[in-house]
């Protein structure tokens, strides 16, 4: 079984979500820290397994994320580097550089330091988290997720990424050519001949695949009962979108009708909301992928589930817990409680539940 | 009428013009086709074969507009009416270049996709697809991401993917021209099965006969400029046309009756036919007269980025004026292997030289004055506004001042004089390749490289291409050809080199390599076992 399909996508969602939530309310570099171990421990697994089943080529494996990942642990160096030799705030004195030195001259802290790590830590585990989500589902599995109304949206995002590596490999294949036709492309006016072969590369495919979809029934059996709906679903479009722009001056121009502006808005977005649905519903079509959920599936949402909910929970509640601010008045050593520590491993937990690898059946 | 039931397809004076065309490309003809037939569709570049094929699900004229006269029924639709949408349950369309109908990423979804638009029940969904993958022999495939796959695969997948609607019709357009030839045959047994165990009608255009016409139940030939098609049984329809694979020319010259379609059929009339032959004496290769070798590569490695080793310790030597073939399956480096002579790719290990300079350190705008090289997909060294301006083109890139004349006398040459003002984009596949190499030529080159010149090309433009060729190769050039045409590499090439998995396997005559090898064999000599047959000129000289 690959990576791919050994979660719910909707579990994965969840654990996203929790993920997230968690990295963007808390400030503490413990639990932080803790959060992004498990994550990278998840990563490297889902790594290895990726290499085994050499799903290199794939836009979503690991793989393909690790110059991302790269580059985000790049900036957090960067991160750490820039808010040390431009906050000269705090107690701990690490060194001094001569104050006559623009910008960067004067003492640096470890405050400074911790600070910008602290900031890195959030951006990073937001990244890995990102690119862990991505990887595990890909592209496609993301857009399957989109509910009816909103197939052909899909369908176009699907094939616009599905396209942008292939213009890659032609824009270099165009280049290749030029070269073997003696030519050294050198300024602005030496590319122009580039760009109009790969624009009519881009149109060629562009018609190959239309006839290609159209062949094949793409844009659905519309019932010719419910063909006749179709001026009531175009009119309350435009009505919802109206009412929508409506509201939206209403509230920023009449500010002393607060309710006039927000009852415009619900009833726009009802609306709009109801001929999506019922342009949806006219096109008969159906899915195939049925995501199975499994055991594993309910154990990863429970445990997403609990680290969103207590997170949400800490920094109503008790939004003392997750804070940290190591600049004075405030102390510069965080707070550590075993419970939350403990709380921010789970999103390890899908490394845990995977099944065993199977060696791909070639 | 009950005649008519058993007729899957019937045309009646039908006619198409495209748009803005001043003649009808299908004009005025009536054809019927009986239902369970496998149809081979062949005519020479341009006679509307494509067009004929768009026809059957309304592609044409309903997406690309012109005007229809006359009348069509496809199993009792007309698909003039219905559109192609309508039509997608009862003709599957399956096109030359899979790559660029995908719609999503991974093998189960895209023989999905068809079925989603149709509103199929889930469960309804998911038997169909098994049905399709075990038809295509693809079901180890299901999950992998389609961007992976080899060509052959992926031409199955694209037909299992229009399958899951169960047409009763499958129309294909060159589903194996961009295939070697394992992976062409691959996709043609598959077709064959279709077409025995589910009755399926099938059309199918191609090129390349040899592959096919001993599958096939009938042929209909497109002579073009707007003549009416033949329909017949493949010997009949053959003994017609002008331009057939060497077997059947063989059979057509010597008059044998039946006409021989496969090697087996031809061989009894071979086998008869030894006795009266009287070979000269084996030709001797030619010598290289101890000059330097052009082409000099010791010991080459190279891996790409992902990890792929595509070259490992390859060794080669050409010598001036020699014409050579490399061949072997896709992906056994023999692109790779010519892009590293013009510089393209540089070596992991070893030494490529080039006419004395090492083609790791000289940039290629320089090496291509001397080494040409002709890509795979020659359009894409065409961005000028017409074939003469693409010429002139060449001429500013190397620094050479214009001349028309010379241009003009390069492109008569390649029978390209009368396109002179066209648009390199109008021209047909043929027409695109030979601009393609006069532009290359313009520096005039000492060696001259050429990676799959034959893909796409029907009998008459490769005659005009291998007869280039050969002109040059008189002329003193030295040419390395990468190409999976057995039969043009029996006709004009010295020397073969055969290359897997990165290495070269066997390097040697032609005559010698080409009747050793049963894959790399031509159709003459599969016929006669002799390294003194391998063209049907051979053996009709032997005869005289």
């Amino acid at each position: 079984m690959s990576t791919r399909t050994a979660f719910h996508p909707y579990a994965w969602t969840l654990w996203l979500a929790a993920g997230m939530t968690a990295t963007l309310v808390t400030r503490n570099p413990l639990y932080l820290l803790i959060l992004l171990t498990a994550a990278g421990f998840l990563y490297a697994v889902l790594l290895r397994r990726a290499q085994n089943q050499q799903e290199d080529a794939a836009q979503g494996s690991p793989l393909a994320w690790r110059v991302i990942v790269r580059l985000a642990l790049f900036l957090w160096a960067f991160t750490i580097l820039f808010n040390a030799l431009t906050v000269h705030v705090g107690d701990h004195l690490l060194f001094s550089l001569p104050p006559s030195w623009p910008v960067i001259g004067g003492p640096i802290t470890l405050e400074a330091v911790i600070y910008g790590f602290v900031t890195g830590l959030n951006f990073v585990s937001l990244i890995l988290l990102f690119a862990i989500y991505n990887s595990v589902l890909g592209p496609h599995t993301i857009l399957r997720m989109i509910p009816g109304f909103a197939y052909q949206a899909g369908v176009a995002i699907s094939i616009a990424i599905s396209f942008a590596p292939q213009t890659v490999i032609a824009w270099s294949e165009i280049r290749e050519a030029q070269r073997l036709r003696g030519h050294k492309v050198k300024g602005l006016r030496d590319t122009l001949p580039l760009f109009v072969s790969l624009l009519s590369y881009g149109l060629d495919r562009a018609i190959r695949l239309a006839e290609s979809m159209d062949a094949r029934g793409f844009g659905g059996r519309i019932l010719v009962a419910e063909a006749r709906e179709g001026w009531l679903i175009r009119l309350s479009a435009v009505l919802g979108l109206m009412l929508l722009l409506g509201g939206l001056v209403a509230k920023s121009y009449y500010r002393s009708l607060p309710w006039a502006g927000l009852g415009l808005l619900i009833a726009g977005a009802l609306l709009l909301g109801f001929s999506l649905w019922r342009g949806g519903r006219r096109v008969k079509r159906s899915r195939y992928r049925r995501w199975l959920w499994r055991p594993r599936d309910t154990m990863l949402a429970a445990g997403s589930g609990a680290l969103l909910a207590t997170v949400l929970l800490l920094s109503w509640l008790r939004p003392m817990t997750l804070f940290y601010y190591p600049y004075p008045p405030y102390d510069i050593l965080p707070d550590f409680n075993i419970l939350p520590g403990l709380l921010f491993l789970l999103p390890l937990l899908p490394a845990l539940l995977l099944p065993p690898f199977e060696k791909p059946t070639a | 009428m009950p005649s008519s039931y058993s007729n899957m397809i019937t045309y009646q004076h039908y006619s198409y013009r495209y748009p803005n065309a001043p003649t009808p490309i299908l004009d005025d003809f009536s054809l019927e086709i009986p239902e369970g037939a496998f149809v081979l569709v062949m005519g020479p570049s341009g006679a509307g074969k494509s067009t004929f094929l768009r026809t059957l699900n309304g592609l044409a004229p309903h997406f690309y507009g012109g005007v229809v006269g006359g009348k069509v029924i496809i199993g009792g639709r007309n698909p003039v009416k219905e559109s192609p949408r309508g039509m997608s349950d009862l003709v599957g369309m399956v096109f030359q270049d899979p790559e660029s109908g995908f719609v999503v990423d991974v093998v189960e979804d895209e023989l999905a996709f068809a079925m989603e638009n149709w509103g199929v029940p889930q469960d309804v969904m998911r038997k169909r697809v098994e049905e399709a993958l075990d038809q295509l022999q693809i079901a180890h495939l299901r999950n992998r991401p389609i961007s992976q796959l080899s060509g052959g695969e992926k031409q199955r997948v694209a037909i299992a993917a229009v399958l899951t609607l169960h047409p009763d019709i499958l129309a294909l357009d060159e589903p194996t021209s961009q295939l070697d030839p394992q992976a062409a045959e691959e996709v043609l047994l598959a077709l064959r099965q279709l077409n025995e165990d589910l009755g399926l009608t099938i059309l199918l255009s191609e090129h390349r006969l040899e592959r096919v016409v001993h599958y096939v139940d009938y042929i209909l030939y497109w002579p073009g400029n707007g003549l009416a098609p033949t329909f017949g049984e493949p010997a009949d329809i053959l003994r017609q046309v002008p331009l057939t694979p060497p077997l059947i020319s063989l059979g057509k010259a010597l008059g044998w009756e039946p006409l021989p379609l496969t090697i087996k059929q031809g061989r009894k009339f071979a086998r008869r036919l030894k006795d009266k032959l009287h070979p000269g004496p084996l030709p001797e290769p030619a010598k290289t007269n101890g000059q330097p070798p052009v082409i000099a590569v010791e010991n080459l490695w190279h891996s790409y980025p992902a990890g792929r080793e595509a070259l490992r310790g390859v060794t080669l030597r050409v010598y001036p004026g020699e014409f050579m073939a490399l061949m072997g399956r896709n992906g056994s480096g023999k692109t790779t292997l010519l892009k590293h002579l013009v510089g393209l790719l540089k070596p992991d290990r070893g030494k490529v030289g080039v006419l004395g300079m090492n083609a790791a350190e000289t940039p290629t705008e320089v090496l291509t004055r001397v080494i040409a090289y002709l890509p795979q997909n020659p359009e894409r060294l065409l961005f000028a506004e017409s074939v003469a301006d693409e010429l002139a083109f060449s001429r500013r890139a190397h620094n050479l001042p214009p001349d028309p004349q010379a241009d003009r006398a390069l492109l008569a040459r390649l029978g390209l004089e009368h396109l002179m003002a066209r648009h390199p984009h109008d021209l047909s596949v043929g027409e695109k390749q030979r601009l393609a190499l006069a532009a290359i030529l313009i520096p005039n080159p000492r060696v001259l490289l050429l990676d799959e010149p034959t893909r796409g090309l029907d009998y008459v433009q490769k005659q005009l291409l291998a007869d280039i060729l050969r002109a040059l190769r008189d002329e003193g050039k030295t040419i390395l050809m990468a190409t999976h045409d057995v039969e043009l590499a029996a006709a004009a090439t010295d020397r073969v080199a055969l290359m897997s998995q990165g290495e070269m396997v066997v390097d040697g005559p032609s005559r010698r390599i080409m009747s050793e090898s049963l894959v790399f064999s031509s159709q003459i000599n599969k016929l006669f076992r002799d390294p003194r047959y391998l063209t049907p000129d051979d053996v009709l000289q032997a005869l005289a």
